[in-house]
C-alpha cells in the first residue's frame, strides 16, 4: 500500500478544505482562505485554541485557533441560543467542531488511502500555553469568516510503522489502538434524565 | 405511552443535541451513556424502545456495544450516529446489528426521519 504516502503539505490541504467545509454548513457562509505558511505552535498564539490528535497511519495534530468572540459566535450556531462563556457544553461543543473538522478531513483522506482516526479533541484557553510537547513547525492558514478569523494548523508528526501492511493489518492496529485505554478522557458523569 | 430512548456518546454536545431533537418531537429520553460499557449497563436497566450509539468512544466503542447489547436482546433496534470519518467502523457496526444510521453534525430531520422509521 504506497497510496498512503501523503505528503505534509496534503494533508494540511484535507484539514484546511475540511474546515472550510465544516464552517460554511455551520455559519452558512463560505470562508474566505488566506495563504497558508509555515509556523510554529508549540504555544497558542489565538485566544482560545481546539486541538485535535490523529493517529492511524499517519499521526499529528490539528489545532484551530480564534478569538474568543469568534468562538462564541461559532457556539451560538451550534447551541442554537445566546451564548456568553464557556461552561462544560460550551467546550464540548467547541471540541466537537474539532472533532468534526478533523473526521471530515480524514474521509478525504481515506479516499486517497490513509486510514486515519481521531483520538482526543479539547479545548485551550489563553495565549502562550503549550499545547503540544513537539516543536515542529506546522503548515498554517487562516480562514476569515463574518464572525471573525480560524486559524488553522496542522502539525505531521510522522507515519505509523504499520502504515504500509495490508488493509486488514491497519484497520486491526487501528482498532487497537482507537481502544487503548485514556486517550480520550471521559466526561463528568452526566445525571439520567427522568 | 411515547417510545423511550437512550443517547449515547461521549460529547455532552452531541446528547444534548439529540435530547434535544427526539423531546421537541415526544420522544422520552429515559438515560444517557458517555461510552459502550454504560450504553449496555443502561441497556439491561432501562430496556428503551431505541438506542442511539456514537461509534468511536472510549472504554468500549459502539461497534462492541452494539454486538453486547444484541446479545442480551437479539431485537434491540440500535441507530448510529458517526461522522463522515467512520465509514467502515460504521460498516462493521451495521454488520453487528445496528439498524440506521445518521451523520454528524445531526440534522434535525434525518435524525427524526430515521427515528420514526424505526420506533414510530
Amino acid at each position: 500500500m504506497d497510496s498512503v504516502r501523503l505528503d505534509k503539505r496534503e494533508l494540511a490541504e484535507a484539514v484546511i478544505d475540511a474546515a472550510s467545509m465544516v464552517l460554511r454548513d455551520l455559519l452558512k457562509l463560505p470562508p474566505r482562505r488566506g495563504q497558508m505558511q509555515i509556523t510554529p505552535i508549540q504555544f497558542t498564539r489565538d485566544e482560545l485554541t481546539i486541538v485535535t490528535r490523529i493517529s492511524g497511519d499517519i499521526s499529528g495534530e490539528i489545532f484551530l485557533g480564534m478569538s474568543k468572540e469568534t468562538a462564541l459566535a461559532i457556539l451560538r450556531q451550534m447551541l442554537r441560543r445566546e451564548v456568553t462563556g464557556f461552561g462544560r457544553l460550551e467546550k464540548s461543543a467547541l471540541a466537537e467542531l474539532g472533532t468534526l473538522v478533523t473526521d471530515t478531513a480524514l474521509a478525504l483522506l481515506e479516499e486517497r488511502g490513509a486510514l486515519c482516526y481521531s483520538t482526543w479533541s479539547g479545548v485551550v484557553t489563553g495565549r502562550e500555553e503549550r499545547v503540544t510537547p513537539f516543536s515542529e513547525p506546522t503548515l498554517a492558514a487562516p480562514l476569515s469568516l463574518a464572525v471573525g478569523e480560524v486559524n488553522v494548523n496542522v502539525m505531521f508528526e510522522g507515519y505509523a510503522p504499520f502504515a504500509w501492511a495490508s488493509p486488514e493489518a491497519r484497520l486491526a492496529a487501528r482498532r487497537r489502538l482507537r481502544l487503548s485505554p485514556g486517550e480520550r478522557p471521559a466526561e463528568e458523569a452526566v445525571p439520567l434524565a427522568a | 405511552m411515547s417510545k423511550s430512548v437512550l443517547v449515547t456518546d461521549d460529547a455532552l454536545y452531541c446528547r444534548m443535541e439529540l435530547k434535544n431533537i427526539l423531546t421537541s418531537r415526544g420522544y422520552r429520553v429515559v438515560g444517557e451513556a458517555r461510552n459502550g460499557q454504560e450504553a449496555v449497563e443502561r441497556y439491561r436497566e432501562l430496556r428503551p424502545d431505541l438506542v442511539t450509539m456514537d461509534v468511536v468512544m472510549p472504554e468500549m466503542d459502539g461497534v462492541a456495544a452494539v454486538k453486547k447489547i444484541r446479545e442480551i436482546d437479539p431485537g434491540a433496534t440500535i441507530l448510529m450516529c458517526s461522522s463522515m470519518g467512520q465509514r467502515s467502523l460504521l460498516m462493521e457496526a451495521l454488520q453487528a446489528g445496528a439498524s440506521d444510521f445518521v451523520t454528524k453534525p445531526f440534522r434535525d430531520r434525518s435524525v427524526l426521519n430515521s427515528v420514526r422509521k424505526l420506533i414510530g
